[in-house]
C-alpha cells in the first residue's frame, strides 16, 4: 500500500506557477528523499498533503484517504515536522508534548510514559527549562519529538537538517533512520548526501514537476548519469582529446597537476570509453588520470537542474 | 471536546505566563477604585480650591450623589476594555505568524476548536473582568451613597455587558481574517466607528449597539428597558452573526 500518493496537484500564487502537476508515491515503510533548490515547491507540496494549502489541481491520498483543504481527517495518521518549527515559549517541554498528546488523541495513561521516552530518544530527557530559550537544533529535536509522539503512520519532515551543524544533522538522520521501523517517513531537503545517507528512495522537484523518481538503486543505475572524464597531463594531450572526440566537455572547475583542465563526456557509452582509451594508447598521450563514473545524485541534480 | 479542553489549558496557560490576567484584572480594579474615588473627592478639590481664595470667583460644587459615581463606572469602562481589545487583537495573528498552530492541526486540532477555546476564553476574561469591576463600583456606592435611587440597574449592568461581547466577537471576527493584531484593531475600529456614525441620525441611534452604553438613562429612569429591545435584539443578533461568521471564515484561513 501506498502512504501517500500526490496526482497531478497544481498550485499557482498570483502569476507564480509553484506547482505544475506533481505526481509521486510513496509505499508503505520507505524513507522518502524529496529533493530540490530551495523555492522548488517542497514545502508547497507538503502543506498540501497536511491541508494546510488548498491546491489547484490534483489530488492527494494519505494509506488511501483523500486530504481536504481544512480540518483534513488524514492528519490523524500524520506526524509532521515544520522547517522552522515554533512552540509556546511559556512551556516546558513535557507540558507541550502533553499538550500535543492530548490534542493528538494518546490515551492519558500512555501518555505520560510516551513523553519520557521520546524525550530521551532526541535527547531533551533532563530538560526542564521553558522553550523560550532553546536553540534552534534544541527546537528541531523537541519538534521530532512532537512529530513522532503520537506513532504517526506518516512523517513528514520539512528540510529537517539543513540549518544544523554536522552533529546535530546526523542526530537527525539518526532520528530519522530509527522511525523508519515504526513509520514511513518523508523528507525535503536539498542535501543531497543526506538523501544518499539514509534514503531508500527519493523523487526530485524540479520546476514545479518530479523530474526523477524511484529507489535509489534505480536512481544509481540510470545509464544516462554516467559520465567519462579524462585528465590531460599536458596542453598537447588536451588539444588532441578534444580534436578526436567532439564529445569532450571542457571543466575549467577541475584542473590537473599541470594546470590543464579536465575533459568530461557525459551520457557516455561503453564504446566512447573503449575509443578514449584506444586514442591515448595509439597517440601516447600523457594522461594523468582515465576514468568512469557512476552517477550521484548530485550528477543527476546538476544535470537536471541545468536543462 | 477534549481536543478543545487541552487547547483551552494552553489558552489558560497563556494567560497566566505572559501575565495577561494580571494587566486585566490590576486595569479593571483600579478603574473600579477610580469611579467612586472621583465622585468623592471632586467636591473636596473644588472646595480646596474655593478656599485658596487667590481669585475672586466663588466655586459652588453641588452635592455629589451615587448617579455622579455611576456616570464614572460608564465612562471608565472604555479603557479596560479597549485594553482587552489591544491585547487579545494579536491572540490569533501572532499564531499565525509564528506558525505555532500547524504541529497542532497537523495533529487533528481543528479550526472550530482552536477558535472555540480563544473566544470562549476572551469572553471569559471580559465577563469576569467586568464582574469584578462592577462589583467593586457597588460596593463603594453601597458604602458611601448607597444605590437605593438607582433604578434599574441590573439591566443596565448587564445591556453593558451585552455591548463588551458584542466588541468581543468583532475581535473573532476580524481574527478569522486578519493578517496582524493592527487589522484586527483597524476592523474593531471601523466598526465601531460605522455605529458612532449612523447613530448621528437620531431615529436610527436607539437602534445600535452604542445605544447599550447609555445606562445611565435607566439608571436615571429616564428611559425605560423596553426602550432597548431593539438595540439588544439588533446586539445579540451582530454578536451570534460575527461569532459564527468568524467560525466558518476561520476554516478557509491560511496558516
Amino acid at each position: 500500500m501506498n502512504a501517500l500518493e500526490v496526482n497531478a496537484v497544481a498550485k499557482r500564487f498570483g502569476n507564480k506557477e509553484v506547482l505544475r502537476g506533481v505526481s509521486f508515491q510513496v509505499p508503505e515503510h520507505s524513507l522518502f528523499g524529496f529533493i530540490g533548490q530551495n523555492g522548488a515547491g517542497k514545502t508547497t507540496t507538503m502543506k498540501a498533503v497536511l491541508g494546510l494549502l488548498q491546491p489547484d489541481a490534483g489530488d492527494i491520498r494519505v494509506f488511501g484517504e483523500p486530504v481536504t483543504y481544512g480540518n483534513t481527517k488524514t492528519n490523524r495518521m500524520v506526524g509532521y515536522l515544520p522547517d522552522v518549527p515554533e512552540f509556546y515559549g511559556y512551556m516546558t517541554t513535557r507540558e507541550y508534548l502533553r499538550l500535543c498528546g492530548e490534542i493528538a488523541g494518546v490515551p492519558g495513561k500512555e501518555l505520560g510514559p510516551r513523553i519520557e521516552e521520546i524525550l530521551k530518544t532526541v535527547g531533551l530527557e533532563s530538560e526542564r527549562h521553558r522553550i523560550k530559550g532553546f536553540s534552534r537544533g534544541m527546537k528541531q529535536r523537541l519538534g521530532i519529538a512532537q512529530a513522532l509522539l503520537h506513532r504517526p503512520k506518516l512523517l513528514i519532515c520539512d528540510e529537517p537538517t539543513s540549518a544544523l551543524d554536522p552533529v546535530g544533522r546526523k542526530e537527525i538522520l539518526d532520528a530519522l533512520l530509527a522511525a523508519k521501523k515504526e513509520t514511513t517517513v518523508i523528507f525535503s531537503t536539498h542535501i543531497l548526501s543526506d538523501v544518499e545517507r539514509v534514503c531508500d528512495r527519493a523523487a526530485m522537484l524540479h520546476n514545479g514537476v518530479v523530474t526523477l523518481d524511484g529507489t535509489m538503486e534505480e536512481l544509481h543505475s540510470r545509464k544516462n548519469g554516467e559520465r567519462f572524464r579524462v585528465v590531460p597531463k599536458n596542453q598537447e594531450a588536451y588539444n588532441v582529446l578534444c580534436e578526436s572526440f567532439p564529445a569532450f566537455e571542457t571543466m575549467l572547475g577541475e584542473v590537473g597537476e599541470q594546470g590543464v583542465p579536465a575533459l568530461m563526456i557525459r551520457h557516455a557509452s561503453e564504446e566512447d570509453f573503449f575509443a578514449v582509451l584506444a586514442c591515448i594508447a595509439e597517440r601516447k598521450l600523457a594522461v594523468e588520470k582515465a576514468e568512469w563514473l557512476g552517477a550521484t545524485l548530485e550528477d543527476m541534480f546538476l544535470e537536471v537542474v541545468r536543462s | 471536546m477534549r481536543r478543545m479542553g487541552a487547547f483551552f489549558r494552553k489558552e489558560m496557560m497563556e494567560l497566566l505566563r505572559r501575565k495577561k490576567l494580571m494587566i486585566v484584572g490590576i486595569l479593571f480594579l483600579l478603574f473600579g477604585i477610580l469611579g467612586p474615588a472621583t465622585a468623592k473627592l471632586t467636591p473636596e478639590i473644588i472646595k480646596m480650591l474655593g478656599d485658596s481664595s487667590v481669585s475672586g470667583l466663588t466655586i459652588t460644587a453641588e452635592d455629589v450623589t451615587v448617579m455622579d459615581s455611576w456616570i464614572q463606572f460608564f465612562k471608565n469602562l472604555d479603557i479596560p476594555m479597549i485594553v482587552i481589545i489591544i491585547m487579545w487583537s494579536s491572540a490569533f495573528t501572532t499564531e499565525y505568524r509564528q506558525g505555532t498552530l500547524i504541529p497542532l492541526v497537523t495533529k487533528g486540532l481543528s479550526r472550530t476548536d482552536i477558535y472555540a477555546a480563544k473566544m470562549l476564553m476572551l469572553h471569559l476574561v471580559w465577563t469576569l473582568g467586568y464582574l469584578m469591576y462592577f462589583g467593586v463600583v457597588y460596593g463603594y456606592n453601597s458604602y458611601y451613597w448607597g444605590n437605593d435611587g438607582v433604578k434599574h440597574m441590573f439591566v443596565a449592568i448587564l445591556l453593558n455587558w451585552l455591548y463588551g461581547a458584542f466588541m468581543m466577537s468583532l475581535v473573532g471576527l476580524f481574527s478569522a481574517i486578519a493578517e496582524s493584531g493592527a487589522q484586527v484593531m483597524l476592523g474593531v475600529g471601523a466598526v465601531w466607528f460605522l455605529c458612532t456614525l449612523v447613530g448621528i441620525v437620531p431615529k436610527l441611534a436607539d437602534k445600535l449597539p452604542t445605544m447599550l452604553t447609555d445606562g445611565m438613562s435607566l439608571m436615571r429612569g429616564v428611559k425605560s428597558p423596553g426602550d432597548y429591545t431593539i438595540a439588544v435584539v439588533i446586539t445579540a443578533v451582530l454578536t451570534l452573526a460575527a461569532t459564527f461568521g468568524g467560525a466558518v471564515l476561520m476554516q478557509r484561513k491560511k496558516l
